[in-house]
């Protein structure tokens, strides 16, 4: 469907006011330009996002903290992600890699992709991947956020992640 | 400008304080070359605003690459690999804006609107600082302001208080026009044939050069507009009875408004001048927008612009408008609504709806309205009465 004349003059008004977005809004609330429109200078330090892979609370220690599991709609199992933003800036789109190994021999089993929105700094989100073919043994995992090195980060060593997960119910 | 460069409050704008005044200088030189620009349209057009060239290459780069000056990357949507539907298709600035990833060929940057710098200063905010200056740098009749609150002093006088640098794009004063004040005061008359609400400390019109060519049928005709785009509201859902929303009249005073515009921009008349004065006004705003250095320093904290803007008046013994609250909250919307009218696509029946019509355009239209009529006593909700 084509947009009409309207749609498009709305379009127009909302571009020029993110081209002229400014922190502060009238009701003075302390709202932060988004990423996208921040002007970089050396006089003023920007704030950088931090992505990190972060343990799910649980009683597991060791590799298999980062072993959180889950059952989709189909009953598949699911291996939840969870990438947390502790820098002091909003991190824009980027990629999460989970790369299961074959223990067997220590290849690459698979390799899988998942975009991970937009994190407010200080928050985190829940990112699942399918893991079916680690259902019938011991699989070792590698998490990597921010994988193909989309953002900028102030801290890239806490990146990655290795996780284990045991055969068994969920 | 500075509200932009700031990002965030209080952070970004303590430390945009703090820079060094070359650094400030170098950061609207590098936003005046990264200016939203379409060849193809015509000069003056918000998407083409001017062909002024910034400082050359060989001397802005390697100061910014120095400083770590980079603009915006742009809209996001716009700069993923493959975004779903572009933002942009279809608009004016379609063109004009170039997302490149490097940094000195990147066109993202659009500045306010003159109106913005209008609606700033007829709260007196230039004139107060002016007073403040001259207390803190003459004396201690005000007390001694904080450490950081001397970074924006330096700054403020350097930028805004003595003539620029030569070279620059901010470098508007000359022999021919000597006075930043009178020539802002000319900008404003040719533009929007008004001049601001206050004259000289002691009551007396402030004397500038008045342009025969102005536009004096400005007021007039915004007010029509505004008038005809509140029964286009308050009748949005109106769905029985007579409907009085006339969108060939709102499209009508659209493109009255953006002719009479454009008239001022032919060949990028004025567009250095709004640069100017805009950013000049937008240091101003950011001061008050929080408890800034300078306003701790007077003891002027509160918990808005005009509040911390009336406290600083009566420390320097300068009024501020009474209507400062409308004069800061219609800047932003007015500014970008008026940019809009300026692409000149929109001004036509088929889309004159789109002023009034739910979003982000309507919230704008709506706090224009209600700010214009309180400043200026004449309710814009209300029908034109003619005498006869």
């Amino acid at each position: 469907m084509t947009e009409s004349t309207v749609e498009i003059a709305q379009k127009e008004f909302s571009v020029i006011r993110d081209l002229l977005l400014v922190p502060l809004k009238p009701d003075s609330r302390n709202e932060e330009l988004p990423s996208h429109r921040k002007w970089r200078s050396g006089c003023i330090p920007l704030g950088l996002p931090d992505l990190v892979p972060v343990k799910p609370s649980s009683d597991r220690e060791g590799l298999e903290s980062f072993c959180n599991l889950r059952e989709g709609e189909e009953g598949e199992k699911l291996l939840v992600v969870t990438v947390e933003n502790r820098g002091n800036a909003t991190a824009p789109q980027s990629t999460t890699r989970v790369t299961f190994v074959d223990l067997s021999n220590f290849n690459i089993s698979e390799t899988s992709d998942k975009t991970t929105p937009e994190i407010p700094a200080g928050k985190s989100v829940e990112l699942e991947f399918d893991m079916q073919r680690c259902s019938s043994s011991n699989c070792l995992f590698i998490i990597t956020v921010n994988a193909k090195f989309e953002i900028d980060e102030s801290d890239l060593t806490n990146n990655v992640a290795i996780g284990l997960c045991r055969p068994g119910p969920l | 400008m500075f509200r932009r460069f700031a990002g965030k409050i209080p952070e970004g704008a303590l430390a945009l304080f703090k820079c060094h005044p070359l650094e400030l200088t170098t950061l609207l030189e590098v936003a005046w070359k990264s200016r939203a620009h379409d060849a193809a349209k015509v000069l003056g057009h918000p998407g083409h605003r001017s062909d002024i060239l910034p400082v050359p290459d060989f001397w802005l780069n390697p100061m910014s690459r120095a400083a770590s000056i980079e603009p915006p990357t742009g809209s996001e949507a716009v700069i993923r690999p493959l975004p779903p539907v572009n933002p942009l298709t279809g608009t004016t600035l379609e063109n004009a804006l170039n997302f490149s990833q490097d940094p000195t060929q990147r066109r993202t940057v659009l500045w306010d609107h003159l109106i913005y710098a209008y609606m700033v200063e007829n709260t007196r905010i230039y004139e107060i600082f002016r007073r403040v200056l001259y207390e803190f740098l003459y004396g201690e009749k005000l007390g001694v302001p904080l450490p950081d609150a001397q970074h924006w002093l330096r700054n403020t006088e350097e930028l805004f208080y003595r003539d620029p640098p030569s070279f620059f794009i901010t470098s508007i004063t000359s022999d021919i026009r000597g006075d930043l004040r009178a020539n802002r005061r000319n900008a404003y008359q040719r533009m929007f044939g008004m001049d601001l609400n206050h004259g000289t400390e002691d009551g007396k019109q402030y004397p500038y050069v008045r342009a025969e060519a102005a536009n004096n049928e400005f007021v007039p005709t915004f007010e029509e507009f505004l008038r005809e785009v509140w029964i286009g509201i308050e009748n949005l859902k109106n769905g029985i009875g007579p409907n009085p929303t006339d969108d060939a009249k709102i499209a009508d005073l659209a493109e009255k408004l953006h002719d009479m515009l454009t008239t001022r921009r032919i060949n990028g008349n004025l567009s250095r001048e709004e640069f100017v004065f805009v950013s000049m006004m937008s240091w101003f705003h950011l001061t008050v927008e929080f408890d800034s250095p300078i306003v701790v320093s007077l003891r002027a904290e509160a918990s808005s612009p005009e509040q911390r803007l009336f406290k600083i008046a009566q420390r320097v013994g300068l009024p501020a408008h009474g209507l400062s609250k409308s004069y800061f909250d219609i800047a932003d919307p007015i500014s970008r609504v008026l940019i809009l009218i300026e692409t000149g696509a929109y001004n036509t029946p088929a889309a004159a709806s789109a002023f009034y019509k739910e979003g982000f355009l309507q919230d704008a239209m709506k706090t224009i309205i209600r700010h214009w009529s309180i400043i200026t006593g004449r309710e814009m909700k209300a029908r034109k009465v003619t005498t006869t």
